[in-house]
């Protein structure tokens, strides 16, 4: 199938084997899919289909360095994260993609690297991580602040805690509230970005979770110096075709879709503030 | 010590008169053990102390109930603003998350200051008054559940 030539292929989902799905909160699982993400760029999505419910655009959350398999973290949400969410071994979905623009590596690289992940936000920004992780020395200083609602529903555990471990990588992890016994930092993620230490003029600052939080956040990166063509957010709206078709995900001028998922902050700046129904 | 105050993110704009009112005041620096009560509720609230390393917990324990862990404040933050207004005690509790160090200021020497010499008073207060919104600003962040289901 030739989706180059065929528009209607775009809307014809592979079918994936799930081979893995590992719970992650009470609410949020990872599931592996076989086949590859057809070199897919940190921050991405794809519509991923359950069978007989409906689909819905997820982000790649995995290693962007393998081509076997895709990760996909979903909270259970709406009819069709929930079917995700049942999903076991061996049981199939649809999935279409990738879509949308990625987070900007390229132009991190050589410079200091801020990444302000919000709850389920960390997810996208997964990839961001294994490849920067992949490719230590091309960025000088890299820290990594993460906010949940509290210990129970951070992500990627196990993994936190490695990258915690690593001298070139700093890991700030903080909760909104201090339950299941935390004795870590407590108040919101916007709080860590004053206290870090880069060089703003060098710094390129990739944020995603809720756009309450990604707006003060930027507020905050901008107050330290970044320049605001260096600060990158991720649009996130209810997403139909994923091909710039149906304007379901249409924000002002922009189809998340297609201009996004990830934007530059000086792009959508205002229309964070506008309040919508 | 005074490059450390003058490099705290509190200082960091004051103008150099400003900055030797503020030295003025200083009552050197101190440190705290992980697990050290810092400040305690009701305790008068004499002393100002501009945090330069280390992590403290901001705490609170209700009646007939365990401690509970509000907020968490970082090096370059100030901790304790109720020397400033009456009946100038602490409102919660503080204790050293980690090993801390500090630059302890003498609140009844700064609050004269800045009856006696309004252009540091006016430095002062602005900068207190601008580390109390970003504080309310979290609080209030915190307060939204902001990663929980959309409404």
């Amino acid at each position: 199938m030739d989706r180059a030539r065929d528009p209607a292929a775009l809307f014809a989902p592979d079918t994936r084997e799930v081979l893995a799905v590992r719970r992650e909160t009470a609410d949020t699982v990872t599931v592996t899919l076989a086949g590859g993400g057809r070199g897919f760029v940190p921050g991405q999505f794809a519509m991923v289909y359950a069978f007989g419910v409906g689909e819905s655009a997820i982000s790649l959350s995995g290693d962007p360095y393998r081509s076997d398999v895709v990760e996909h973290t979903v909270r259970n949400v709406g009819a069709v994260t929930a079917a995700i969410d049942g999903l076991k071994p061996g049981g199939f979905v649809g999935w279409r993609g990738p879509f949308g623009t990625g987070w900007p590596l390229a132009r991190a690289r050589g410079g200091d690297l801020v990444i302000v992940a919000g709850g389920i936000g960390l997810a996208p920004l997964r990839p961001v991580i294994l490849a920067v992780m992949a490719d230590r020395g091309a960025y000088r200083r890299v820290a990594l602040l993460v906010g949940a609602r509290r210990k129970s529903e951070l992500l990627y555990t196990e993994q936190l805690t490695e990258w915690r471990a690593r001298f070139d990588l700093e890991v700030e992890v903080t909760v909104d509230a201090a339950t299941d016994n935390w004795k870590g930092s407590v108040g919101v993620v916007t709080r860590l970005i004053p206290l870090l230490d880069v060089e703003p003029s060098r710094t390129t600052a990739m944020v995603c979770g809720p756009e309450v939080m990604m707006r003060f956040s930027a507020k905050e990166l901008l107050r330290l110096g970044v320049p605001s063509r260096n600060v990158f957010v991720s649009m996130e709206r209810n997403m139909k075709c994923a091909v710039v078709l149906c304007g379901h995900c249409q924000v002002g001028s922009l189809f998340a879709c297609h201009d996004g998922a990830v934007v530059p902050y000086d792009r959508v700046a205002g229309l964070m503030e506008v309040r919508e129904a | 010590m005074s490059d450390r105050l003058r490099n705290h993110r509190v200082a960091r704009d004051f103008d150099s008169a400003s900055l030797s009112v503020l030295e003025s005041c200083s009552l050197g620096e101190v440190t705290w053990k992980k697990g050290d009560c810092i400040l305690a509720t009701g305790d008068e609230a004499t002393r100002c102390y501009l945090l330069t390393v280390g992590d403290v917990f901001i705490e609170t324990t209700p009646p007939g109930r365990s401690a509970t862990l509000l907020q968490t404040i970082h090096g370059g933050d100030v901790l304790g603003w109720s020397w400033v207004i009456p009946p100038y005690r602490w409102a919660f509790d503080a204790f050293a998350a980690t090993d801390v160090t500090a630059i302890a200021l003498d609140a009844a020497k700064l609050l004269a200051a800045a009856e006696a010499d309004p252009r540091f008073g006016y430095t002062l207060m602005k900068r207190l008054f601008t580390l109390v919104t970003d504080r309310l600003q979290a609080t209030r962040l915190q307060l939204m559940d902001l990663y929980g289901p959309r409404a």
